[in-house]
């Protein structure tokens, strides 16, 4: 192990002992050990809003952990329930999710439903007294969006939000990266999320069909944007220390799966910075050769925040028999009938890279539920921790509300083929609202 | 099944053969680092380059021998 690499072990290690980790990444507090001893033995009672496939993966994971214990399970379409019900047999069954906040032993609800369901969710459940964790993106529109930040600071319970990779080790530790300056200025972010699959579900009969792929549609949800890009534009406001862009702009398009569907199945959108860096999201769903990506461009260096390794700017050294053999490669293999001299492909970075963590965990992006190792299992317990204690944990609203902000700006950009500005803080939200 | 009998001469050859091929690899790398102005510990760390290249060098080399020779049979 080199000097920036370390396990999940050392991470929650490090953690404890106040680094520079908790300065920046104040809602990790929860995570100390030293926290961890204080709710021991303690659990938090939750209730599941919506027990499709996100919410029995949260539930697999609240099952195992000590922290929590599940006495509710809710949803209106019958197999889900069953399903989850299966799971943890102990827990009450609710049809309407209004009857499930209405029952006392239930402290806090995960609310894992389609996208336009959060934010009425949400407001009923705070106003219920309940602590609420709800799935990314919070809302299906700024207005939503606004609602529920409302909602969250007229009272006194916590809201959390499953943007999973701000309690990634993985992320967290390419951050204290970023920050302590290894990769130099931040001059570039760049994300991709390549997939081929038609994003559908099997659907039992027709009518089930907007229920069952609410994703597809306009209605429930907007797409590869507050699907998947709401994700990666975290990373962004991240590594730019909180600051975010000042306008989006972007285009896209229904090019392939042609089913009827009305989100796009291809998108790219650009954000800029005040300081005039580009954040850049492109989805296509028709292709995965190149999988995920999520990359900070430094003047001094790169990172991969999806394989966990840092790159350095500085020439490779390499020796002078190996440059002589890659010379006559390039000569072999190169067409010079096509353009010749003028024109040669610049080569990539040689530099093999400093791998910063350990059991790096990647997947083939087919699975639209969750992976493994990617932070959901700590955000959980965090939450659990959250209830147990009533204490909100630092900066993670505003975190996932600027991503799911910078989510639907982007929709609307590439919607309306047009530049969009951003607010300079979510208090302006009410002038984006129509 | 016969006998193959490998005379003394054979080897001597085969040996400066391969003494020549890697004698002539390990130039190639001497002449490497002064014209790419690289490390003089390149002589030793590209030593595994200088092996794979010799090698090279010597199955030609056989290759080229071998056609000579099938030509003379003729």
């Amino acid at each position: 192990m080199n000097d920036h690499t370390m396990t999940r072990k050392d991470f929650l290690s490090s953690l404890a002992i106040g680094g520079t980790g908790l300065a920046l990444f104040p809602w990790l507090a929860s995570c100390t050990p030293e926290a961890r001893k204080q709710t021991a033995g303690q659990k938090a009672r939750l209730g599941i809003i919506g027990t499709g496939s996100r919410g029995r993966f949260h539930l697999a994971n609240l099952l195992v952990d000590p922290a929590a214990e599940v006495v509710a399970l809710c949803d209106d379409y019958e197999p889900h329930l069953d399903e989850a019900a299966a799971m943890c047999p102990g827990a009450k069954r609710y049809a309407d999710y209004r009857k499930l906040l209405e029952d006392k032993e239930v402290e806090g609800v995960l609310i894992c439903t389609p996208l336009s369901f959060h934010a009425r969710m949400t407001v009923d459940a705070l106003s219920a007294g309940k602590h609420v964790f709800c799935e990314k993106a919070m809302a299906h529109s700024p207005e939503e969006l606004r609602s529920m930040l409302d909602a969250w600071k007229a009272g006194n319970r916590v809201l959390m939000v499953g943007q999973q990779r701000l309690y990634d080790p993985k992320y967290v530790r390419a951050m204290e990266l970023v920050h302590g300056g290894a990769i130099g200025q931040v001059v570039g972010i760049r994300n991709y999320w390549y997939r081929n699959n038609d994003w559908r579900r099997e659907v039992p009969s027709p009518e089930l069909e907007r229920r069952i792929n609410w994703r597809l549609y306009d209605a429930y949800s907007r797409g590869l944007m507050t699907e998947l890009a709401c994700h990666q534009l975290q990373n962004g406001s991240w590594a730019m220390g909180g600051i975010q862009p000042s306008f989006v702009t972007g285009t896209g398009s229904i090019q392939f799966w042609k089913d009827g569907r009305e989100v796009f199945d291809s998108v790219a959108a650009i954000y800029q910075y005040p300081n005039g860096v580009h954040m850049t999201f492109e989805s296509i769903i028709s292709n995965k050769h190149y999988g995920m990506g999520e990359q900070i461009l430094g003047s001094e260096g790169t990172i991969d925040l999806v394989r966990g390794i840092m790159y350095s700017e500085a020439a490779v050294r390499r020796s002078g028999i190996r440059q002589l053999l890659d010379q006559i490669e390039q000569g072999v293999l190169s067409n010079s009938a096509f353009a010749g001299t003028s024109w040669a492909t610049e080569e990539e970075s040689h530099d093999k890279g400093i791998r910063f963590v350990d059991n790096v965990t990647v997947n083939d992006g087919a699975s639209s539920v969750g992976a493994s190792g990617d932070g959901s299992v700590e955000l959980m317990h965090a939450f659990c921790q959250a209830v147990i204690t009533g204490v909100q944990p630092d900066r993670i609203v505003e975190e996932a509300a600027w991503s799911t902000l910078l989510a639907l700006l982007g929709d609307r950009a590439t919607r309306e083929g047009r530049r969009i500005d951003i607010p300079a803080s979510l208090s302006d939200l009410p002038s984006y609202c129509i | 099944m016969k006998d193959t009998l490998i005379t003394a001469q054979r080897k001597k050859t085969e040996l400066i053969t391969a003494g020549v091929c890697f004698l002539l690899a390990f130039l190639l790398n001497v002449g490497c680092i002064l014209y790419y102005k690289t490390p003089f510990s390149d002589i030793f760390s590209q030593i595994g380059y200088v092996t794979v290249i010799a090698v090279a060098l010597y199955l030609i080399w056989t290759g080229i021998r071998l056609i000579i020779w099938l030509f003379r049979k003729k």
